[in-house]
């Protein structure tokens, strides 16, 4: 069975998607995090 | 008048109906009431809840972008043509590169696939949350929190669709970025590959049918493939490499050392070409002469030398295709056994092919030398000769005239001699054929003024001791002053001298004494190399 052609190049706009996805989610969280922390200091 | 028909259907329609109001009553209020009773401290599950909807959106969206190009446990990657086995049209046998099509079929699939799924995620969890809270002894209690989950993933799913949706948006902007450095990588090295032909002065002609050609078809050079690739330079099929049908990856920078390891073929003839064609600058040298003047045997004498013995001057020569040493290892059988060779008879419709040796001077970049041998019938026949094309790629001519031709030679010979000659004894008057050669190369558009012509004088071991001969050296001046006095041939030297930039005149003989190349042979091939812009160990 041959392999997929395309595979190195749809696993790497992939990865960007992941890694922008990650970049992202990692300062909403961070701040929802603070949000969560400051409703409980009230 | 009213028919009294008030039922559903029929003809003429009935009525406006008022629809029947339930009697009110105190339950409904009341649990409504109830209902934001208990829901109102639970108001607080929405943010946390709308937060992870949102992940586990973005979550679901990826886990079907995966599947969608092809990757993970479950790939389903959208179809795509295979390449054809032939290239057709403007179809070649290779996959077109990711960013110049398939990309754009996966983000077309991804869009189908892969956007809605956090929608279809989510849609699944509220029916199994409202199931799950809306019975029970509890119900007054896990109905409004299941009210409040819901309304967390509603809040959620939009937030977690407004992020999928710019996932996408990134995805596409990835992909258009790329395509662009690509597309202008690939224009920059197709250019740069361009210009470094033109600076090296690389020219090809197809060795078979002569035809000057631009590019190239080149066989994938996998075992068992054999598709055949017409233009493998940088484009769409690939920047650095393209992949062939069979899986196989070529190299699409031919100039930059791709080409070694594929097979050319002539776009016109499909004829295999020489290897390193297209690589390295060509030089072609057609051996011109009437018939019977030792041209076959000349040109042997001298691919022997190149290839085995020392007329390379210090260039070390090999054969370039197959059938140029398949063609050379059988004359070269009879040249070392001392026996004639035949005349060379062009069979109809056959390709005259060259001689093609790759040419490694001690110094410089490699050449390809096509050495082409003209039957002697063709130079006789004018129309013919328009046939050799190859003659207009050619700036350096090699003329035989066969020394038992010229009368005084002939006259001077000993009547046995002349006996055991004449068989070997061109017929065709020089100042004819050389007549017909420079009006037919002229014809064809060869700047004659700046090309240069070798005149080999041939079968000089039959003669070099005969009283016509005496004192006349081996210098091309000695021997050109001989063809315009004694030998009675002012009259061609002087064309000779006329049209072309330089002539300069050898006395060859093809027979090998003791196993060595003649010494005209050697300084033959010396001349033709540095004059072609070799740099090897010979001074002309």
């Amino acid at each position: 069975m041959q392999t997929d052609p395309y595979r190195p190049w749809r696993l790497a706009v992939f990865l960007v998607v992941v890694a922008v996805a990650v970049l992202c989610a990692v300062p909403i969280g961070l701040s929802f995090l603070r949000y969560l922390a400051s409703l409980g200091a009230r | 008048m009213m028919s009294g028909n008030y039922g559903y259907g029929g003809y003429p329609p009935p009525r406006y109906r008022r629809a029947p109001v339930r009697p009110a009553g105190g339950g409904a209020g009341t649990a409504g009431c109830l209902f934001m009773l208990c829901a109102w401290p639970l108001l607080w599950l929405i943010p946390p809840g709308a937060l992870v909807y949102a992940g586990y959106s973005v979550y679901a969206y990826l886990a079907r972008l995966a599947s969608a190009m092809g990757l993970g446990s479950a790939p389903y990657p959208p179809r795509l043509a295979p390449p054809p086995d032939r290239a057709t049209g403007s179809e070649e046998p290779a996959y077109t590169h990711y960013l110049f099509g398939p990309a754009l079929a996966d983000l077309r699939h991804a869009a189908r696939t892969a956007l809605p799924a956090p929608w279809q995620a989510c849609r699944h969890h509220r029916f199994r949350v409202l199931d799950g809270t809306g019975t029970g002894n509890a119900v007054w209690l896990t109905a409004p929190a299941g009210r409040m989950i819901v309304m967390a993933m509603f809040v959620g799913v939009i937030g977690g669709y407004l992020a999928v949706v710019a996932l996408y948006a990134v995805q596409v902007a990835v992909v258009a970025a790329l395509t662009v450095v690509v597309a202008a990588t690939g224009l920059v090295l197709r250019a740069a590959d361009s210009a470094l032909r033109r600076v090296k002065g690389i020219r090809t002609s197809c060795p078979s049918c002569h035809l000057r050609v631009q590019r190239p078809s080149y066989e994938c050079a996998a075992p068992g493939c054999g598709r055949r690739h017409r233009d493998v330079r940088p484009g769409r099929y690939g920047v650095v490499r393209r992949r062939c049908g069979c899986g196989a990856l070529l190299p699409t920078l031919v100039l930059m050392g791709g080409g070694g390891r594929m097979r050319a073929h002539c776009p016109h003839c499909a004829e295999p070409m020489s290897r390193g064609v297209g690589t390295v600058p060509e030089i072609v040298v057609p051996v011109l002469g009437a018939a019977t003047t030792g041209k076959t045997r000349l040109m042997t004498a001298l691919v022997m030398g190149l290839v085995e013995g020392p007329a390379g001057h210090g260039a070390r020569s090999e054969f370039a295709d197959e059938q140029s040493e398949n063609a050379y290892r059988g004359l070269a059988d009879k040249l070392q056994a001392g026996v004639h060779t035949w005349k060379t008879i062009r069979v109809k419709d056959a390709p005259l092919r060259a001689y093609t040796l790759r040419v490694l001077p001690p110094r410089g970049s490699p050449r390809l030398l096509h050495i082409f041998d003209a039957p002697g019938e063709l130079v006789g026949a004018s129309e013919l000769l328009r046939e050799l094309r190859y003659i207009k790629s050619a700036r350096t001519f090699l003329f035989t005239l066969d020394l038992l031709s010229v009368d005084v030679v002939w006259d001077s010979l000993p009547a046995a001699d002349r006996a055991g000659y004449a068989r070997l004894r061109s017929d065709m008057a020089t100042d004819f054929v050389f007549g017909q050669l420079l009006q037919n190369i002229e014809g064809l558009g060869v700047p004659t003024e700046k090309a240069r012509l070798a005149v080999a004088l041939t079968k000089d071991d039959l003669v070099r001791h005969c009283d016509a001969l005496a004192g006349v050296g081996r210098d091309s001046d000695d021997i050109r002053r001989w063809l315009e006095g004694p030998a009675g041939l002012d009259g061609v030297v002087r064309a000779m001298r006329r049209h072309f930039a330089e002539v300069r005149f050898f006395r060859t003989s093809s027979w090998l004494t003791s196993g060595e190349i003649d010494a005209g042979v050697l300084d033959l091939s010396g001349w033709l190399l540095v004059r072609e812009g070799l740099q090897v160990h010979h001074s002309p």
